[in-house]
C-alpha cells in the first residue's frame, strides 16, 4: 500500500509532463477505439451488403451441393420454409434455384447467371426489389417475366417488354430453355451482377431446369450477424427435429470466403498499422518514463542503501509507469468511448455521392461498433507497448549501484 | 563479540588518468556495542569506509567481515538484505524520500521489513517524539529545516533497532544543542540494546561522547584510541 502511494505521489511530482504522458496514452488508446470501433462498423455495412445482396446470413442446402453447386443436388424445401420463418431470430426466408443461361435478344446472345426466385419471399430476404430501376419488380405468380441487369439489358438491347429467349443446361442434363419477356432492369451497382445476372420465377426456373420442385439454396436472414452462430444452432436443431439429415445449414463466411477473407486482411493490416502509430507513441512515452528515472537516481540509491532489494525497487519504478499507463488508459477511455458511442448512435456521413449510395440501398454512414474485440485490441496494443516500453527504466533500475547513485544529485 | 572487521581494505578511484588512493590498507576491529568516531581531514576516506562497511561500495582489495560474513563477494541484492536486517544508514546529506511525509520516511524500512502498518506507525511517531519532532510528522522533508531533516534520518536509521549504525558527519548541519539531543539518544540505545555506532566526523562534540577515537589519514588508520570515563 505504501509502495502504491510512493509510486502515486512520484507521479504527482511532476503533474505537467505526467498529465503529458497520460493524455498521449490516453489519446492513442481513445483514437483506436474510435478507428477501430469505425473500422467494425464498416464491415457490419459489408457483411449487411453481402449478406442482403447475395447469400442472407445463412443459407440451407442440400448436403454436397456446396462448393460445386450441381443443380442436381438439389434440396426438396418442403416444410423447411414454414418452419424457419417461425424461428425467432429469422426475418425472412427465400426458396432460390441459382443456376446459369446463355440468354439472346435477335443477334446478340450473353451468359447470365439465372436467380430462379419466389417473388413475395425474396422481398424479405434481398434487396433485389427495392433496386429495380426501369418497370417493375416480379409479381407473385408471374411465371413469364423476366428482371435483367441494367447493363445486361444494353447489350441485349433489351427493354421492358421486350421478349428474350435462354438456353441452359438442366439438373438432369437435358436441354433447359424458354422465352421471357422483360418487366423490369435493376441496378445493384455491383458491376458483376448488372453485367450478368437475370431474375426469373422460381416455379419457371424449376420447370425448365428439370428441378422436380427442388431448390438449390434458402436463403435466410436474421436480425443481426452478432447471432448468427445461434441462430446456425437453432436452424440446425429444426432441421434435425424435421428428419432432414440431408440438408446442411451454411454461414455468409463459408458461403462467401472472400467476403470474410476480405475483413480479416483488412483488419490485421489495421492492427499492423495502429500498433505501428502506437509504438511511435510509445518511444514519447519511453522518454518520459526514462526522464522520470534518471531525475530520481540519486532517491534509487537512497532506497537501495535503506536496503530495498533491488528487484523490489525494480517494481517500484515499474508501478509508477503502470499507474501512468493506467492513467492514460482511464483518459482514453473517458474520451473516446462517448465520442465513439455518439458515432455508433448517429453514425458519421462520408458522403461518399449520396445519391448514389442510397439508389443502391447502401448507405454512406458508416455507424461505430464498439465491440468486446475493439476494446481487448485497443487495450492489448496500447498495454503491450507502453509496459514494454516502461521494462527499460525497471529494468536499469535493478542494476544501479548505489554509490554511484548517491554520488548523482 | 566482532561486529565488523576489515582486514587491508584498500579503495582505488580512477580520476582521468591517475589512480586516487581512497583507502589504503585499513585493519579494524569493531566489537559489538561500540561507539566509535571516526575522524580525519577532508577526503581522507572516512564516507569511503562507512560506504564499504555497508556494502554499498567494494573494496578494490581486502576482506570485510560483517556480522562474521564476508561481503565483498556479495550480490547486490544480498547485500541489500544484509543492509536491511542489520545496518541503518545515517547520510552526510540525509537523503530522505521527498514524496514521503516525515513519519512515512521513518516507517520505510519498517516497510521494507515488513512490520505491519499499525506497529510500523506507532513505533514512527514514537522516535519521532524522541528526536523532538513532534508535531512535524506530517510534513514533507522539502519543508523541514537541514537539522530536522537529519533528525528525521537518524530516526529512520535507528527506529529499526539495527545491530550496526553507521553515520556520516550526523551533526554536520545540526546546532550543539541538537546534536547533542540526537547523541544522548544514541546513547542511550548504545547503552540500552548494545547497538553499535560507528560515526564519521569532523565535530569535536561527537568525539567527545565517543568511546573509541579513529583517526585517519590519507587512506591509512593513523590512530585508535579508546576512551574510557565519558559515560562509563
Ligand atoms: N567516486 C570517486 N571518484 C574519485 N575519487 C573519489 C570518489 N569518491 C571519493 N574519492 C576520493 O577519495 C578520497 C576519499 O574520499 P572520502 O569521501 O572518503 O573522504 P572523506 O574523508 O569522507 O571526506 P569529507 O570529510 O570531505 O567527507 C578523496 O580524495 C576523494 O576525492
Ligand atoms: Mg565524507
Amino acid at each position: 500500500m505504501m509502495l502504491l502511494k510512493t509510486a502515486w505521489r512520484n507521479i504527482g511530482r511532476n503533474k505537467r509532463r505526467s498529465v503529458l504522458s497520460a493524455l498521449a496514452i490516453g489519446f492513442a488508446f481513445g483514437l483506436l477505439v474510435f478507428s477501430m470501433a469505425l473500422q467494425r462498423g464498416s464491415y457490419v455495412d459489408m457483411i449487411q451488403n453481402t449478406v442482403r445482396v447475395h447469400t442472407g446470413h445463412l443459407q440451407i442446402q442440400q448436403a454436397g451441393h456446396f462448393p460445386e453447386r450441381l443443380l442436381s443436388e438439389k434440396l426438396d424445401p418442403a416444410g423447411i420454409l414454414e418452419a424457419v420463418d417461425k424461428l425467432p431470430r429469422v426475418v425472412g426466408a427465400a426458396p432460390r434455384v441459382m443456376t446459369a443461361a446463355l440468354v439472346s435478344k435477335g443477334e446478340h446472345t450473353f451468359g447470365a447467371a439465372v436467380f430462379g426466385i419466389d417473388p413475395e419471399r425474396e422481398k424479405t430476404v434481398s434487396t433485389l426489389a427495392s433496386v429495380v430501376r426501369e418497370g417493375a419488380f416480379l409479381a407473385p405468380d408471374d411465371r413469364e417475366g423476366v428482371l435483367l441487369g441494367t447493363t445486361l439489358a444494353k447489350n441485349l438491347g433489351a427493354a421492358v417488354g421486350d421478349e428474350i429467349v435462354f438456353i441452359g443446361q438442366g439438373a438432369d442434363g437435358s436441354m433447359a430453355a424458354g422465352k421471357l419477356i422483360v418487366r423490369g432492369l435493376f441496378k445493384m451497382g455491383m458491376g458483376d451482377l448488372d453485367r450478368a445476372a437475370m431474375a426469373v420465377h422460381l416455379a419457371t426456373v424449376q420447370k425448365a431446369f428439370s428441378m422436380e420442385g427442388g431448390v438449390t439454396e434458402i436463403a435466410v436472414l436474421l436480425d443481426s450477424e452478432r447471432m448468427r452462430p445461434e441462430a446456425e444452432r437453432e436452424v440446425r436443431a429444426k432441421l434435425d427435429g424435421m428428419g432432414r439429415k440431408d440438408a446442411v445449414v451454411l454461414g455468409w463466411p463459408t458461403l462467401m470466403p472472400g467476403v470474410e477473407q476480405g475483413i480479416r486482411v483488412d483488419w490485421n493490416s489495421g492492427l499492423i498499422m495502429y500498433a505501428a502509430l502506437v509504438l511511435v507513441v510509445g518511444f514519447g512515452i519511453a522518454n518520459t518514463f526514462l526522464m522520470a528515472y534518471m531525475e530520481r537516481i540519486h532517491e534509487l540509491g537512497v532506497l537501495l542503501a535503506l536496503g530495498m532489494p533491488p528487484r523490489r525497487l525494480s517494481r517500484m519504478v515499474y508501478l509508477e509507469s503502470v499507474l501512468l499507463v493506467g492513467l492514460g488508459i482511464l483518459v482514453g477511455l473517458a474520451g473516446g468511448v462517448p465520442i465513439t458511442y455518439y458515432y455508433q448512435v448517429n453514425g458519421i456521413d462520408f458522403g461518399i455521392n449520396e445519391e448514389l449510395t442510397a439508389k443502391y440501398g447502401m448507405s454512406s454512414v458508416i455507424h461505430a461498433q464498439l465491440e468486446p474485440l475493439v476494446f481487448a485490441w485497443a487495450g492489448g496494443i496500447v498495454l503491450a507497448i507502453s509496459l514494454a516500453v516502461a521494462l527499460y527504466p525497471a529494468l536499469k533500475a535493478a542494476r544501479i549501484k548505489p554509490v554511484e547513485a548517491l554520488r548523482h544529485t | 563479540m566482532t561486529i565488523v572487521e576489515t582486514k587491508g581494505v584498500t579503495k582505488d578511484y580512477r580520476e582521468g588518468r591517475t589512480d586516487v588512493h581512497a583507502l589504503r590498507g585499513v585493519d579494524l576491529k569493531i566489537g559489538e556495542g561500540e561507539f566509535i568516531a571516526v575522524a580525519g581531514p577532508s577526503g581522507s576516506g572516512k564516507t569511503t569506509l562507512l560506504n564499504i562497511v555497508s556494502g554499498l561500495d567494494s573494496a578494490t582489495a581486502g576482506e570485510v567481515r560483517v556480522d562474521g560474513e564476508e561481503i565483498s563477494g556479495m550480490r547486490p541484492a544480498a547485500l541489500s538484505g544484509l543492509r536491511l536486517r542489520k545496518i541503518g544508514f545515517v547520510f552526510q546529506s540525509y537523503n530522505l524520500i521527498p514524496v514521503l511525509t516525515a513519519r512515512e520516511n521513518v516507517e520505510f524500512t519498517m516497510l521494507l521489513q515488513g512490520v505491519p502498518a499499525g506497529e510500523r506507525r506507532k513505533r514512527a511517531l514514537e522516535m519521532l517524539r524522541h528526536v523532538g519532532l513532534e508535531g512535524l510528522e506530517n510534513r514533507r522533508p522539502p519543508t523541514l529545516s537541514g537539522g530536522q531533516q537529519q533528525r528525521v534520518a537518524v530516526a529512520r536509521a535507528i527506529v529499526t533497532r539495527p545491530r550496526l549504525v553507521l553515520a556520516d558527519e550526523p551533526t554536520a548541519n545540526l546546532d550543539s544543542e541538537t546534536g547533542a539531543k540526537l547523541l544522548d539518544l544514541m546513547r542511550e540505545l548504545n547503552r540500552e540494546e548494545n547497538m553499535t555506532f560507528v560515526f564519521s566526523t569532523h565535530d569535536p562534540m561527537v568525539m567527545d561522547y565517543s568511546r573509541r577515537l579513529i583517526r585517519l589519514h590519507d587512506g591509512q588508520v593513523a590512530s585508535d584510541e579508546r576512551r574510557e570515563g565519558e559515560g562509563g
